[in-house]
């Protein structure tokens, strides 16, 4: 509560300037440095200007400090990770530490990076679990076309079914003015360490970002749908469950020839 | 032997201590919530939107027409026609054009660009949209300059348009324009298949010019607080850094990497013994007033976790040229030869030369012993590196130190600790009728060639490879990395077909057709059916994948579960097992979800394997616990393995800025935790000079012993 005030008043005293604590008003709304004298540019002129500028935080969402993802906002996302903190696969058996579709810059509801997932594509984050705590899970989804529970959700447990495996809920049922859905749902505590399953179901690509899950106070209500799944869920979340089992374990490449040469090569 | 010994190590990574900015006080700095520390704007933009080049830019690459490549003369044929296309459109954030940046794999693009002649410090600038760009400026200092080349990267600012452009800038950096041969602007698209539209690059004069100075290895204080000895060079750490978080976020990004630790890293031990320093080291940061200085705190945090898997690396040594060359490999080791007159240092192995290249040596042989390095203990000097060297690495296990040894020798790409930082060595030299009781020689790094047109020798803990020569690594070069090497052992007598096996890797990649595991289910096989005795030799052990350490464990031992991995991190923060109850009651609950499996039913029960540890971690920690115990196995080494027995998970800012988070634990069959405890060999032997002078390998002969005791009837 008190980081938001502060942000608040951040906001209103600087009028305009996209607000730096970005997991408390993170939408890119491109209040423009352009109309803010002593920054970029002069006078506001809407009608003839051919695009706004924004200060996003180039370390990406740093408001969420507690997050149970490894990295939620994909910030921390690189091309050449052998090892990264999000899955991808073209279908759930599939799912290998070969993420690489990111998006940067305004694309992005927070921060300089985010994900793309391309239609019937799927992306899974890398959790921990909080034992004795319920949790909320959240992130955002900007479509290009259909509605928001066409991008589908789960919260699932890393091995089994100990935990219940929980659709998230999309907070309406289509997308804002600019295009993102938030989807957001607070499921009991869990025993093992999560999976955050999203999947593109829209005929379209989708931008993740700002995805969360992190502990929620004990006395707030469940917000999840714990009814059954569709076959069809609970056959994708066992096929993610199946290809993730494969992963475990340490992975380390060896040295060789090609990364020596790659060393030379970024010298000059 | 010199008494001088450093106290100054950690340039700029020990900074006062100071406890958690109170957040109100971000409410201040208002008039720009930046999220980048105050550095000068580069252009801005006008009322339609159109970006401007800065007024006061003194240079910039028009993208309108083509601009002037840089090809280096050694570039691939792929690399040498151009690899983007200019774009006339009103899209463009300046100028009307700019190019799409589409470029071949291990291809770049260099933009040439003019800088003043004269002393001065720059800021450079670029805009970027879709996809990702790593963009640098090179300094390239004319051959007899006497000057190192610099790489200054470029890391985003946070300023963005709505139409998708993305700006990154770099730290001030230092350019001496009298003595400059070409600056470029070097970038690789990636993350976009349809390449990256670049624009609007330009560079300032911002800050004060600061001149490169020779020092006299890491800690002369001649380099100030914003630099580091590297190579006998003073080099300038913020080029290689992101930019500071501005202050009003400043606290926001320390909570978020302190809270990637302490949510996510490590096990038991590492948790324990670990971690609190490591946070201790995070919370300087917040008072960090550079971004030298707050990156530099943070890299000494994720060194002090103190762990195999747990690293970071952003190449400030990149450009800079070693001066002298040490073709010489270093290992822990049993001076017996020389005891009399320099005891082995408490707590510590001694540190012996293992191998030579064909040149550039020092005049070092084998059996020579490393004393000192700038007057201190060769270990005790490496282990201090973790506050300095960005890429430092350690063993998990608090004992182990066979990481640090080995990086103290061998070439600038694979250790080559002593000649990057340290300022001379001390060498006590063994004489050609084996007396090694001589007067010590300090040997000035300065002092050491550059030459020589030997291959680098790589440092692998073998003195001696026993194959015939044509089944053997190159013994010129030692580069077994990835390759596998097997044959029957050279001097053996046919009959007793003892076949051996020298390796590295154990990257299965949990495919069991992939390269390792196909070579490891041929050799089990061969040797199933002709061998009587097995040697096997991984003595650098790299690690790899779970599935390739079971598969080797086949041939010793029937199936079994011997631990569970509870990998990455399970609950955050978990702190281990408080006991062996707790401990056995996680192995009850996973077994049957995380088992590490060993063993088979056509196990070869008549079998003797001896295995040959030195320098091992992670997959190469579990496949000696695998092994350990099977009734016909036994495994020889100078001490534990590294206790990595977790995995990791990746994560990098923009450009080379990279670490690695260990996480997670592996619980034993008895509930012991065992991250952080390495294999104990069932024989510890150490290498011992005598054997290394009489051109033995101690603890391959001790392999060897027991075998052809033990050989297959």
């Amino acid at each position: 509560l008190k980081r938001a005030a502060v942000l608040a008043g951040i906001a209103i005293a600087i009028a305009g300037c996209t607000v730096p604590g970005e997991g408390i008003n993170p939408a890119p709304v491109p209040p423009a440095d352009a109309g803010s004298p002593g920054s970029d540019g002069g006078a506001h002129d809407a009608g003839a200007r051919k695009r706004t500028v924004m200060q996003r935080n180039p370390f990406g969402n740093v408001a969420e400090t507690e997050n149970l993802l490894w990295d939620g906002d994909f910030e921390w996302f690189s091309a050449f990770s052998d090892q990264y903190g999000w899955l991808a696969g073209s279908s759930a058996a599939t799912l290998d530490f070969t993420f690489k579709d990111v998006r940067v810059g305004a694309a992005c509801r927070s921060g300089i990076k985010c994900a793309g997932l391309a239609k019937k594509q799927l992306i899974a984050g890398i959790g921990v679990a909080s034992q004795g705590n319920k949790i909320e899970a959240s992130f955002w989804a900007h479509l290009e076309m259909g509605e928001c529970p066409m991008v589908k959700a789960y919260l699932v447990g890393w091995y089994s079914k100990t935990d219940p495996d929980v659709l998230l809920h999309a907070t309406a049922m289509i997308p804002d003015a600019e295009g993102w859905c938030h989807y957001d749902t607070i499921v009991d505590a869990r025993q093992e360490k999560p999976l955050l399953l999203i999947q593109n179901m829209t005929g379209g690509d989708v931008v993740i970002d700002d995805a969360v899950v992190k502990k929620a106070p004990m006395t707030t209500s469940l917000l999840a749908a714990h009814g059954p799944l569709t076959a069809e869920a609970v056959a994708m979340i066992e096929d993610a469950r199946a290809a993730v089992a494969k992963l475990r374990g340490p992975h380390d490449a060896p040295p060789n020839e090609a990364r020596r040469a790659y060393e030379r090569w970024k010298q000059r | 032997m010199s008494a001088r010994r450093l106290t100054a190590l950690g340039v700029g990574l020990d900074g006062a201590a100071s406890g958690p900015k109170p957040r109100a006080a971000f409410v201040g700095a208002l008039a720009i919530a930046l999220g980048t520390s105050g550095a000068a704007r580069a252009g801005t933009f006008d009322a339609a939107g159109d970006y401007r080049l800065a007024d006061d830019a003194i240079a910039t690459i028009d993208f309108t027409k083509a601009p002037e490549r840089y090809i280096p003369a050694d570039a691939d044929a792929s690399c040498q026609d151009p690899m983007f296309t200019a774009v006339m459109g009103d899209d463009a954030i300046e100028g009307g054009s700019y190019i799409t940046l589409k470029v071949n794999s291990n291809c770049a693009e260099r933009f040439l660009f003019p800088l003043p002649k004269k002393q001065a410090s720059y800021r450079a600038s670029v805009w970027m949209r879709h996809g990702a760009l790593a963009a640098n400026v090179f300094l390239g200092y004319a051959d007899g300059s006497g000057l190192d080349d610099l790489s200054v990267q470029l890391t985003p600012t946070g300023r963005t348009t709505s139409d998708g452009w993305v700006e990154l800038a770099s730290n001030a950096f230092p350019a001496d324009g009298t003595k400059l041969a070409r600056a470029y602007l070097k970038v690789v698209d990636y993350a976009s298949r349809a390449g990256v539209d670049v624009d609007a690059f330009e560079v300032r004069e911002e800050g004060e010019f600061v001149a490169q100075k020779d020092c006299a290895g890491l800690g002369d204080p001649v380099c100030g607080a914003e630099q580091v000895c590297v190579y006998n060079r003073c080099v300038f750490g913020p080029a290689a850094v992101p930019v500071l978080p501005a202050d009003v976020v400043k606290n926001d990004v320390v909570d978020v990497l302190e809270s990637q630790v302490r949510l996510f890293f490590g096990g038991k031990l590492s948790r324990a013994e670990y971690l609190p320093d490591a946070i201790a080291r995070f919370e300087k940061m917040r008072e960090a007033k550079t971004a030298w200085e707050f990156w530099s705190l943070w890299a000494a945090g994720i060194h002090a976790l103190h762990d195999w898997h747990t690293d970071t690396n952003m190449g400030i040594a990149g450009t800079v040229r070693a001066k002298h060359r040490l073709n010489v490999c270093f290992f822990e080791g049993d001076a017996d030869r020389s005891h009399d007159t320099w005891p082995t240092e408490a707590g510590h192995a001694d540190i012996l030369v293992s191998h030579v290249g064909g040149d550039g040596t020092a005049g070092l042989h084998p059996g020579d012993r490393l004393l000192a390095v700038d007057g201190m203990p060769p270990l005790v000097w490496a282990a201090s590196l973790a506050g300095s060297d960005w890429g430092f690495h350690i063993a998990t296990d608090p004992a182990i130190e066979a990481d640090l040894a080995e990086a103290l020798g061998g070439p600038w790409w694979g250790g080559g600790l002593v000649i990057r930082y340290a300022h001379d060595i001390t060498v006590l030299r063994c004489g050609a009728n084996g007396d090694c009781n001589g007067i010590p020689e300090t040997i000035a790094i300065a002092d050491l060639p550059n030459d020589g047109s030997s291959p680098d020798v790589a440092c692998d803990n073998r003195p001696l490879y026993h194959f015939d020569a044509a089944n053997n690594p190159d013994p010129t070069k030692h580069y077994v990395f990835d390759t596998f090497f097997r044959g029957a052992i050279a001097g053996t007598d046919p009959s007793e077909k003892i076949y051996g096996m020298v390796w590295d890797t154990l990257w299965g990649a949990n495919d069991p057709n992939s390269s390792v595991n196909a070579q490891i289910s041929q050799a089990i096989l061969d040797w199933k059916a002709n061998a009587r005795g097995v040697i096997l030799d991984h003595r650098a052990g790299n690690g790899g994948t779970l599935d390739a350490a079971t598969n080797l464990t086949r041939l010793v031992r029937p199936p079994g579960v011997v631990a569970v991995t509870r990998m990455p991190m399970e609950i955050a923060g978990f702190d281990g097992p408080k006991d062996a109850a707790e401990g056995l009651a996680i192995f009850d609950d996973a077994k049957a979800l995380t088992p590490y499996n060993v063993g088979a039913d056509d196990w070869a029960q008549d079998l003797p394997v001896a295995l040959i540890l030195h320098r091992d971690g992670s997959a190469s920690d579990y496949m000696p616990y695998g092994m350990k115990g099977a009734p016909r196995v036994r495994l020889f080494g100078p001490h534990p393995t590294a206790g990595a027995f977790s995995t990791y998970i990746e994560l990098r800012g923009w450009g080379p800025l990279y670490w690695q988070i260990a996480s997670g634990d592996t619980i034993g069959a008895d509930g012991s935790s065992l991250i952080g405890h390495g294999v104990v060999p069932d024989v510890v032997v150490l290498p011992k000079q005598s054997d290394l002078i009489a051109g033995k390998d101690t603890l391959f002969e001790a392999a060897l012993a027991w075998v052809r005791q033990e050989l297959t009837p």
